[in-house]
């Protein structure tokens, strides 16, 4: 049993810190950015990259990935998601805009990395971090990048929280995305601000992009795909607005396909997780932690 | 009836005698000249080519997604195959250009892509090496008659009719192997690791491996199915772990190997790995060390000493700048299959060059896979087993 919770807080650390970063945008500024897993993706790669030319630590390749993918976040904004801000007459034509903007943008992401690798997978050399098994016993093995994961992904949320609610920053950010006419006439510069979270939700998608590429022991292309379904599944669990409750989500969809594997039918894996996803809906429908209506911020 | 020689030759002219005499050294002499223009090659596939022009062919092929690597892996082969067909003049005059067309995996890309190139003047097809999307395009090329040519898509309902070929013998003729190897190394128990989405290894797992088990005295202990897409095998690993077999069978696709290896030494495990063609150096290098020792059934060595072998490694190598992996030696193989149907045709017509090629296919011959017996239009092969020695492939013998 007690390598199932090891498991399940492994898989559940792997689901949260993937789509910490994707609640940000979309539970704070409202941006539903299917991009995500494309700079997700983009963060491993870079990581193998970097790795494959220069013998940097994983302390020093790490802030460089978030660096370069939280750049590429704000070059897309600017180039792309302002403008269609810009342009759209309703808050839900921009919403929409920059939805349909963000498959295109993913798409000519994993074009061109498809291209660099020739469709081949790769790995994070392991001059980057050496990956190394702790037992503890016969009964329970965990990796030193399992705990780290865990670690970082307990304290971002957190601090994101923390963050969001109680920041002035936060608060802005919040404002912004319910009225940003007011926002402005307050004096918040809500185009900076737009481009400051989406950054920091890059700069979160290029974190989880090199621990998960070193964890998973694969960089490929499509590898941003499958997480984001789960994604917003588990945003979807724990109530879109809610950053603990995207986590809380997520840790407990681990745990229920960790239990499928462990003690059922492990083929119905993903079947029977979607299932519990619907009960937990049906009985909540917005989400664990969402307040009585929905409501931004 | 008896022929009667004496009455023959003693009835007929002098003259005729000697017309007969040298119109047979005639016949000889044109025979001698016949045969040392046909190609090398064990098998008689050796008709005259009254081709000319272009000869159209369509490639669809997965060179993007999931399978992208065994895609392109292929393509290589095929590229490397129509480069020498054309210049060797196998064909005569004419030239073999093949058009390539990427299905990114998906099944409704592959059936529009065929459903497009049936109705243009291609010749042939070469159909995608998923299976999903194998038995998705099978149908539309048999139905429209064209000579349609796989590799891999080992599963059921690819190879349905005289207009379907198939260049990779199904992994269960040479699985035999693999598990007579599991007995002679003293395993008893194993437990399976396998992706539940696609046929192929879905079909290995679940139906070809537990009789050969059996036959071998090996039983297994579990059988554990993953979707296409999982990230993180851990809990299946961990489950795995706990069972403690002697051996761990991992039947997956390509890009899913070294993470699962990796995940099962991480999580404790020390023994036996073994899996089928999805293994191999490309796919293993990830997994490094943690996959020295694994073991698989393959179709293609290439540290073979059969001639066509090394001289297909030699050429790709040059061409590509890299070691050929099986998928690029069942491509290749099966662009010859379409150039001795082409010649055994002397036409571009659909319904002869599927004649030409059930003819060649019938005869067998060699390719950079070995030498090839078909069982009508689908390839048998006995197989070969290697292993990986934490950098490169090596074949089993050369471990023991």
């Amino acid at each position: 049993m007690i390598q199932v919770i090891a498991d399940s807080l492994s898989l559940g650390s792997v689901y949260v810190l993937f789509a910490l970063g994707l609640s940000l945008s979309w539970s704070v500024l409202n941006l539903l950015n299917l991009a995500y897993g494309a700079q997700f993706m983009l963060g491993a790669y870079f990581a193998y990259v970097i790795g494959s030319h220069v013998d940097w630590p994983l302390l020093v390749v790490l802030p460089a990935v978030m660096l370069i993918v939280a750049a590429t976040s704000v070059v897309t904004d600017v180039l792309v998601f302002r403008r269609l801000r810009t342009m759209a007459g309703t808050p839900v034509e921009s919403e929409l805009s920059m939805l349909v903007a963000s498959i295109g943008l993913a798409a000519v992401a994993v074009t061109l990395v498809q291209h660099q690798t020739q469709g081949e997978s790769k790995f994070v050399p392991r001059s980057v971090f050496q990956v190394k098994t702790l037992s503890f016993g016969d009964k329970l093995h965990l990796t030193n990048m399992q705990l780290i994961m865990l670690i970082v992904t307990v304290l971002l949320t957190i601090a994101l929280a923390v963050a969001v609610k109680w920041t002035r920053f936060g608060r802005a950010m919040r404002g912004v995305a319910v009225d940003p006419a007011t926002c402005e006439l307050l004096g918040v510069n809500s185009n900076r601000l737009f481009s400051t979270t989406i950054a920091i939700s890059g700069a979160l998608a290029g974190l989880a992009g090199v621990l998960l590429a070193i964890h998973l022991n694969y960089v490929d292309s499509t590898m941003g795909d499958p997480l984001l379904t789960k994604a917003f599944a588990i945003i979807i669990i724990g109530g879109v607005g809610s950053i603990l409750g995207a986590a809380v989500g997520g840790y407990l969809l681990a745990f229920a396909e960790v239990v499928i594997v462990a003690y059922g039918p492990a083929n119905y894996r993903d079947a029977i997780a979607f299932v519990v996803i619907l009960v937990v809906l049906l009985l909540r429908p917005s989400g664990l932690f969402a307040r009585q209506r929905w409501e931004r911020a | 009836m008896k022929h009667d020689t004496k009455d023959v030759s003693v009835g007929r002219p002098r003259f005729a005698r000697s017309i007969g005499i040298v119109g047979a050294a005639a016949a000889a002499a044109l025979a001698l000249v016949a045969s040392a223009c046909s190609p090398s090659d064990s098998s008689s596939n050796s008709g005259s080519s009254g081709l000319s022009g272009t000869v159209d062919v369509t490639s669809i092929q997965d060179l993007t997604g999931a399978v992208g690597p065994v895609g392109i892996a292929t393509q290589n082969g095929m590229k490397l195959a129509e480069k020498q067909i054309n210049d060797s003049g196998m064909l005569g005059s004419a030239k073999l250009k093949i058009s390539y067309k990427d299905t990114q995996t998906k099944s409704d890309q592959a059936a529009s892509l065929m459903s497009s190139a049936v109705s243009t003047n291609a010749t042939a097809i070469f159909g995608p090496v998923s299976s999903q999307e194998a038995v998705v395009v099978a149908p539309i090329g048999q139905s429209a008659k064209v000579p349609t040519i796989f590799t891999q898509a080992g599963s059921e309902g690819v190879v349905i009719g005289d207009y379907t070929f198939r260049v990779t013998s199904p992994q269960q003729y040479y699985q035999p192997k693999m598990a007579a190897y599991l007995k002679d190394k003293g395993i008893k128990t194993v437990s399976f690791i396998y992706d539940s989405t696609v046929p192929t290894t879905k079909n290995l797992t679940e139906q070809t491996m537990p009789p050969l088990m059996e036959q071998n005295g090996i039983t297994i202990k579990g059988k554990y199915g993953f979707q296409n897409g999982t990230t993180d095998y851990s809990a299946y690993t961990s489950k795995v772990v706990g069972e403690n077999p002697d051996a761990v069978g991992v039947e997956v696709t390509n890009p899913e190997a070294s993470p699962i290896i990796s995940s099962l030494r991480n999580a404790g495990y020390k023994g036996l790995i073994f899996g089928g063609t999805s293994f191999g150096a490309a796919s293993l290098k990830a997994a490094g060390q943690q996959a020295k020792g694994a073991v698989w059934a393959t179709d293609f060595d290439p540290k073979s000493d059969f001639p066509k072998t090394k001289q297909f490694v030699a050429d790709y190598t040059a061409m590509f700048g890299s070691a050929p992996v099986n998928y690029a030696a069942e491509g290749y193989d099966a662009v010859y299959l379409l150039a001795y149907g082409l010649k055994n045709a002397s036409s571009t017509d659909r319904a002869k060059v599927q004649a030409g090629m059930a003819q060649a296919a019938q005869k067998g011959y060699d390719g950079a896979l070995g030498p090839l017996k078909f069982e009508g239009n689908d390839l048998r092969q006995d197989g070969y087993l290697q292993t990986y020695d934490g950098t490169a492939v090596q074949p089993v013998d050369s471990q023991s």
